[in-house]
C-alpha cells in the first residue's frame, strides 16, 4: 500500500485515493475520440496521473508517479 | 531417530499435549516440534505429493516438512508454541502418518514426473482431469479448514514508528539500540521466535517497544510491514499488525542450506542449524547418535555446540579435502571420526538408520555409518526475502554462494546474516550502521558516518557443492513441495529452463516454506544442467507472505463493522413495521416490500401498487443522489455535464436529464431542478450517488476549471418522501400542507407540511400525481408519521422499492442499470427527447454522434407482451428471431402487473422499433416462449394522471 502525497492533507494511505491513471485529453475531437477513449501511452518512467482524494480533501491531484520504481516523483 | 529431553522439565512447566491420539509430555511454551522430537516421534507427516514419510529436519521458520491439524486450522509444527491440551494430528495422510495408504503413490514415483498432472490429464489429448480431478484434489493439500464459523480470536493492529527493526538476534538489538539512542525516536523491535535474546540495554528506554512471537510476513511500498503475532498467553490466536515506518531494518539472519542426495527427505535428516538449537535452546537430543555433513568450517561452531550440550556427534563429513587444524584438533579431542573429501550419497530407513558416504573423487569406495540423525550445514543463505518483497534488488555473492541484498531499497537496511554477515561481531557492527542509518534517514540522528567494511574471507572457507548422490534414487530439492533434482533437469530438458518457468513447472519453493529450504539448491541445480553460473540463473521473486498466515488472521469477521450500512431517518421505522429491507445503492437499507400477516412479496407488492394506482402511497426515497450546484456558470456546467440543456431552464421548474459516459453510453438520469439563476438542485439515481461525487468533482476540477461553480452533495442531508397517487392531494391538504396554488407538474417549491419546513418537488416515477417531500432528515420520522395519519381515511399505504419497480415498468420509464448495458446510448433506450446533442459540448457528444452516424443494428429499448399473459418472462433471458436461432437482445425488466391484469416486460432488441407490432421468442431453460413486440409504454401513454 503506497503513501500518497497530498499536497493539502500530506501523506494518506493508497486506500483513501481513486486513482484514474493518465489525464486523458479535452476536448475530444471527432478525430480523437478513439485515443481519447482507449489509448493510453503507459509508458515506462514518470508519467502524471490523476488521484482523487476521495476520503480526504476530495481533491483532484496531478501527480508525477514512476511506473517503473512505483514511486511517486518527489 | 530416538529424540530425548538433555533436561528434566520443572515440574510448573510440565503440561501434556496429544498428537494423532497419542499423549505426549511437553514443556509450556516450547514449540510442538521441539515436543515431537522430544518424545522421540521420528514421523510426524506426510510429504505433499509422494506421501512419504517425514520428520521434524528444522528450527522455527525454517522447518519445511511438519504441518499439523488443531481445531483452529493447520499450522506448521516448529511454530506453533505448546500449551496444555492442545490437540494436534498429522496431515496429509491417512490413517496416520506411520502407515498411509497414499504412500502407495511414492512407489510410483518413478511415473510422476515434473508436470505429471498436467501431462497427463490435461494436455493435449487430456479430457481426464475432470474426471480425476476431485481424487486428486482429496489427495493433495494439506490439512482441512476449521469448521467452525469463526476459528480464531484475531485482532488486527494498526501502528506507525520512526524506525522498525525486524529480527532479534544480534544485529538486530544493535540495531534497535543504535536507533533508538536519540529518546525521540520511536524503535519498534520484532522477534520471531518465543525465546527472546532481546538485550538488557533496550528494556530501559521507554522509546523502544518490542513485540515477541511476531514474525514479519511481508514488506509493502512507503515502508509498511505484516506482522503476525502469536501471543503465547491469553486467549488471543493472532494478532495481525500493520505497521508503518519511516525506515526499516531488515535483520532476518539466514537459514541453513541442505545436501542433495538420495533419501535426503528421510525421517531424521536434518539441519544442522536445527540440531543444534533444539539442543541449546529447547534442552531436546535429537537423536542419540549424530552424523554431521558439512563443506564450511563456520559449521563446526554448531557442532560444538551440540558436543557442549552433551548430544553424541559420531562422525563429521567435511566435503573439504582441507579442513582447519583447530576443527581437526576439535574432532580428535572429542573422539569425532573425521571424513575429508567425502559425501553423502544416500540414507536409509524409515526413521534413519544409516548412511551411505563416498570420496567425492571416488565414487566407488563407499563407506557405510551408523546414526539415527544427519545434520546437514551446506553453507547459510541470508532472508533476503523482506528485502526483494517490495522490490530490492540481489547480486550473487560468490563468495558465500548466495543472494545478497544490492543496495539501498526504501528507506530499508539489511543487517547482519541476512545481508551476508555471518560472524557475530561483523553482525553487531553492520547492525549499528544500518540502526543509527535508519534514524539518520528518519530525522533522528546525524549522518551515520560510513558503512562497516565487509569482513575479510573467513579463513574457513565453503566449498561450493551441494548435490553429493550418485544421481540414483530420489534427491530431493524441495522437500515440502516434493521436487528432486531430476525433476529440475528434466524440466530444463523439457524448455522450462529459466529459473521461473522451472519454479512454476516443478512447482520448486511453491510449497508453504516458500523455498526457504530449497530454493538455493534448485537454483543450483538448474544452473549445472544449463551449464551456467548460478549468478547467471538468478532467482524468483519473492513475494509475501514470508511464513503461512492464516485466513483468520487476514479475514475481517467484523461484519457489519467492515462494511456498514447506511440508514436513512426512517429504517428504524420501515424495521418496526416489518418491512423486508433491501440494500440499495452504496450500502443504504431501504424497504423491499412490507408484507402483512400472511403476505408474501407478489401479495403485498400487489396490494401495494393497488393503493398507489387507486388511493395514495408513500415511499421512503431518501438513498436518492442529491446535490445541489451552485454558482454563476451553474447552467454551463450542468450543461457540459449533462447531454439534457438544462441552462435555460426558469427557477421553479425541473427538467428530467441525463449523463452520459464518455463513450455515449448512459451513465445516470435524474431530475433537475432550478432553485435560483445561480443554484440547481440535482437529483441522481440511488446507485450512483456516489459515482457522480467523483464525476462532478473531476468534471469541475479537471475538465472546466474555468466555470465558477462549485458542488455540493447532499444526499444524507435531506430525506425524501414521495407521496403518490390520485389522493395525494387529499393527504396533503388534511396535513395542512401550505404550497403554492399553480404548483404544476415539474415544479419545484419551499413550503410547509405537519408544521415543518420542506422543499417539495412534483415529480415522481410511478406515473401518478407525486410529491417529491425533502425534508431535513431530522424532521423524516415525524413528518412521515404525521403525513400516514392524515393519510389513514384515503387509504395511505407505505410501499417499498418491489412496487416501485412495478410501476415504473408499467410507464415505461427507464432504470438506469437495470434497462442498459455496454453499448445502449439516450436514442437507443428512446429517450432522444432528454438529449439535446446539437448542445456546443458535453461529456460524451462525440461518441454519441458516432454513435448516430450509424444508427442501424443498434439495440433498442421495447416493450414485450409474453403471449400467454400469465406468464412472466424471466429477467436476462435472450430474445431469439423467431426464424433464427441468434440472440437479438435481452429482457431487461419484467413484472406482473396487477393494474393491467398482466405480464409486462421491456428490453433491449436489435433494431427493436422497427419490429414493433412483431413476434419474437424468447429463450427459456426449458424452451421458448413467444413474445410480442410494442412500445415500451403500457400504462397512461399520454401521461394524463400524472399532470392531473
Amino acid at each position: 500500500m503506497q503513501l500518497v502525497p497530498c499536497p493539502h492533507c500530506g501523506p494518506r494511505e493508497q486506500g483513501e485515493f481513486v486513482c484514474l491513471g493518465e489525464a486523458p485529453a479535452h476536448p475530444v475531437s471527432h478525430e480523437s475520440l478513439a485515443r481519447h477513449l482507449y489509448g493510453r501511452v503507459n509508458a515506462k518512467g514518470v508519467s502524471v496521473e490523476l488521484w482523487w482524494h476521495r476520503h480526504g480533501c476530495r481533491q483532484w491531484l496531478r501527480l508525477p508517479r514512476d511506473s517503473a520504481t512505483n514511486r511517486f516523483a518527489p | 531417530m530416538s529424540g530425548y529431553r538433555l533436561e528434566s522439565v520443572a515440574q510448573t512447566d510440565r503440561v501434556v499435549v496429544t498428537f494423532d491420539g497419542r499423549p505426549l509430555a511437553a514443556r509450556r511454551g516450547e514449540s510442538l516440534a521441539a515436543t515431537l522430537l522430544a518424545n522421540g516421534v521420528a514421523i510426524a507427516g506426510r510429504s505433499f505429493k509422494y506421501h512419504r514419510p517425514r520428520g521434524i529436519a528444522g528450527y522455527g521458520w525454517c522447518e519445511p516438512n511438519i504441518l499439523v491439524q488443531t481445531a483452529q486450522g493447520t499450522f506448521p509444527a516448529a511454530l506453533l508454541p505448546v500449551a496444555d491440551g492442545l490437540q494436534a494430528r498429522s496431515v496429509n495422510c491417512w490413517p496416520s502418518a506411520r502407515f498411509d495408504v497414499a504412500s502407495l503413490l511414492g512407489a510410483f514415483g518413478a511415473l510422476m514426473p515434473a508436470g505429471f498432472y498436467y501431462k497427463t490429464f490435461r494436455g493435449p489429448r487430456g479430457r481426464l482431469w475432470p474426471l480425476f480431478e476431485p481424487a486428486i484434489r482429496a489427495l493433495a493439500g494439506l490439512g482441512t479448514l476449521p469448521k467452525t464459523e469463526k476459528p480464531l480470536a484475531s485482532l488486527k493492529r494498526f501502528a506507525h514508528c520512526d524506525v522498525l527493526v525486524i529480527g532479534g538476534g544480534p544485529a538486530g538489538i544493535a540495531a534497535a539500540e543504535a536507533a533508538s539512542n536519540n529518546p525521540a525516536a520511536r524503535v519498534w523491535l520484532i522477534e520471531a521466535l518465543g525465546i527472546s535474546v532481546t538485550a538488557a540495554a533496550l528494556r530501559n528506554r521507554p522509546n523502544v517497544r518490542v513485540l515477541h512471537d511476531t514474525i514479519a510476513t511481508g514488506r509493502y511500498d512507503g515502508g509498511l510491514v505484516v506482522a503476525l503475532e502469536r501471543p503465547c498467553t491469553g486467549n488471543l490466536e493472532t494478532r495481525l499488525w500493520k505497521i508503518r515506518a519511516r525506515s526499516i531494518v531488515i535483520a532476518t539472519g539466514a537459514f541453513e542450506r541442505p545436501f542433495v542426495f538420495d533419501g535426503n527427505d528421510r525421517p531424521g535428516v536434518m539441519l544442522l542449524t536445527a540440531v543444534a538449537a533444539y539442543a541449546s535452546r529447547d534442552k531436546v537430543a535429537c537423536g542419540r547418535r549424530v552424523v554431521a555433513v558439512v563443506n564450511n568450517g563456520a559449521a563446526y561452531a554448531e557442532i560444538a555446540v551440540l558436543s557442549a550440550a552433551g548430544v553424541t556427534v559420531a562422525a563429521i563429513v567435511d566435503l573439504r579435502a582441507k579442513i582447519e587444524l583447530e576443527h581437526r584438533n576439535f574432532a580428535a579431542r572429542n573422539g569425532i571420526a573425521l571424513y575429508p573429501r567425502h559425501g553423502v550419497v544416500a540414507a536409509f530407513g524409515v526413521p534413519l538408520r544409516k548412511i551411505r558416504i563416498a570420496p567425492l573423487d571416488s565414487p566407488a569406495n563407499t563407506v557405510e555409518l551408523d546414526c539415527d540423525t544427519l545434520a546437514m550445514a551446506g553453507g547459510l543463505t541470508p532472508a533476503v526475502h523482506l528485502h526483494s518483497h517490495a522490490g530490492g534488488k540481489l547480486r550473487f555473492d560468490e563468495m558465500t554462494a548466495a543472494f545478497v541484498p544490492d543496495g539501498l531499497h526504501d528507506n530499508c537496511w539489511s543487517a547482519g546474516a541476512c545481508n551476508g554477515r555471518y560472524e557475530q561481531e561483523a553482525a553487531e557492527a553492520d547492525g549499528r550502521y544500518a540502526g543509527r542509518a535508519a534514524s539518520a534517514a528518519a530525522g533522528f540522528a546525524a549522518s551515520p558516518g560510513s558503512r562497516p567494511e565487509a569482513p575479510a574471507p573467513p579463513a574457513c572457507e565453503l566449498l561450493a557443492r551441494w548435490e553429493t548422490g550418485d544421481g540414483t534414487g530420489k534427491a530431493f530439492v524441495d522437500v515440502a513441495a516434493d521436487v528432486t533434482a531430476d525433476d529440475i533437469r528434466l524440466a530444463v530438458h523439457e524448455g522450462y529452463d529459466s529459473v521461473e518457468l522451472m519454479k512454476r513447472y516443478t512447482t520448486a519453493g511453491m510449497a508453504p516454506d516458500q523455498g526457504r529450504f530449497g530454493n538455493m539448491n534448485a537454483i543450483d541445480v538448474l544452473a549445472r544442467a544449463r551449464d551456467i553460473a548460478p549468478a547467471a540463473a538468478g532467482t524468483t521473486t519473492y513475494r509475501p507472505p514470508f511464513a503461512p498466515l492464516p485466513f483468520g488472521a487476514i479475514a475481517d469477521f467484523g461484519g457489519a463493522l467492515l462494511k456498514p450500512s447506511r440508514t436513512t431517518a426512517l429504517t428504524a421505522w420501515h424495521e418496526a413495521e416489518n418491512a423486508v429491507m433491501y440494500e440499495a445503492g452504496a450500502n443504504w437499507r431501504r424497504p423491499g416490500y412490507y408484507p402483512r400477516a400472511d403476505e408474501n412479496l407478489e401479495a403485498a407488492t400487489r396490494r401495494e401498487c393497488r393503493a398507489v394506482r387507486n388511493a395514495a402511497g408513500i415511499y421512503d426515497s431518501s438513498p436518492l443522489g442529491k446535490f445541489e450546484i451552485v454558482g454563476r456558470d451553474a447552467g454551463a456546467f450542468l450543461d457540459f455535464v449533462y447531454c439534457t440543456r438544462l441552462s435555460d431552464l426558469k427557477p421553479g421548474l425541473g427538467r428530467y436529464g441525463l449523463q452520459l459516459h464518455e463513450d455515449g453510453r448512459l451513465f445516470d438520469d435524474g431530475i433537475v431542478f432550478r432553485l435560483a439563476p445561480d443554484r440547481f438542485f440535482v437529483t441522481t439515481t440511488t446507485g450512483n450517488a456516489e459515482a457522480c461525487v467523483q464525476r462532478f468533482t473531476y468534471a469541475r476540477q479537471i475538465l472546466r476549471p474555468d466555470l465558477d461553480v462549485h458542488v455540493l452533495p447532499t444526499t444524507e442531508q435531506w430525506a425524501d418522501l414521495v407521496l403518490c397517487g390520485p389522493r395525494a392531494r387529499d393527504v396533503l391538504k388534511a396535513a395542512e400542507a401550505e404550497l403554492p396554488a399553480d404548483f404544476g407538474f415539474m415544479s419545484i417549491a419551499d413550503g410547509r407540511i405537519a408544521g415543518h419546513d420542506v422543499r417539495v418537488a412534483r415529480a415522481g416515477f410511478t406515473g401518478e400525481v407525486s410529491f417529491e417531500i425533502f425534508a431535513p432528515a431530522s424532521a423524516a420520522p415525524d413528518l412521515w408519521r404525521r403525513l400516514l395519519e392524515a393519510g389513514k381515511t384515503y387509504g395511505l399505504t407505505p410501499v417499498g422499492s418491489e412496487a416501485n419497480h412495478v410501476l415504473r415498468i408499467e410507464k415505461g420509464y427507464v432504470s438506469v442499470g437495470h434497462d442498459c448495458d455496454g453499448i445502449a446510448d439516450p436514442d437507443d433506450l428512446g429517450l432522444r427527447f432528454a438529449a439535446h446533442i446539437d448542445k456546443t459540448d458535453f461529456i460524451g457528444k462525440q461518441a454519441v454522434l458516432r454513435n448516430r452516424a450509424d444508427p442501424d443494428g443498434r439495440p433498442e429499448r421495447v416493450g414485450l407482451l409474453a403471449r400467454d399473459r400469465n406468464f412472466v418472462l424471466p429477467e436476462g433471458a435472450a430474445i431469439l428471431k423467431t426464424d433464427a436461432a441468434a440472440t437479438r437482445g435481452y429482457v431487461t425488466a419484467s413484472c406482473w402487473s396487477d393494474t393491467l391484469g398482466r405480464s409486462l416486460a421491456m428490453g433491449l432488441l436489435e433494431d427493436g422499433r422497427k419490429h414493433i407490432g412483431g413476434d419474437v421468442a424468447i429463450s427459456l431453460p426449458g424452451g421458448i416462449a413467444h413474445a410480442t413486440v410494442v412500445a415500451p409504454v403500457f400504462f397512461d401513454p399520454k401521461g394524463e394522471r400524472q399532470r392531473g
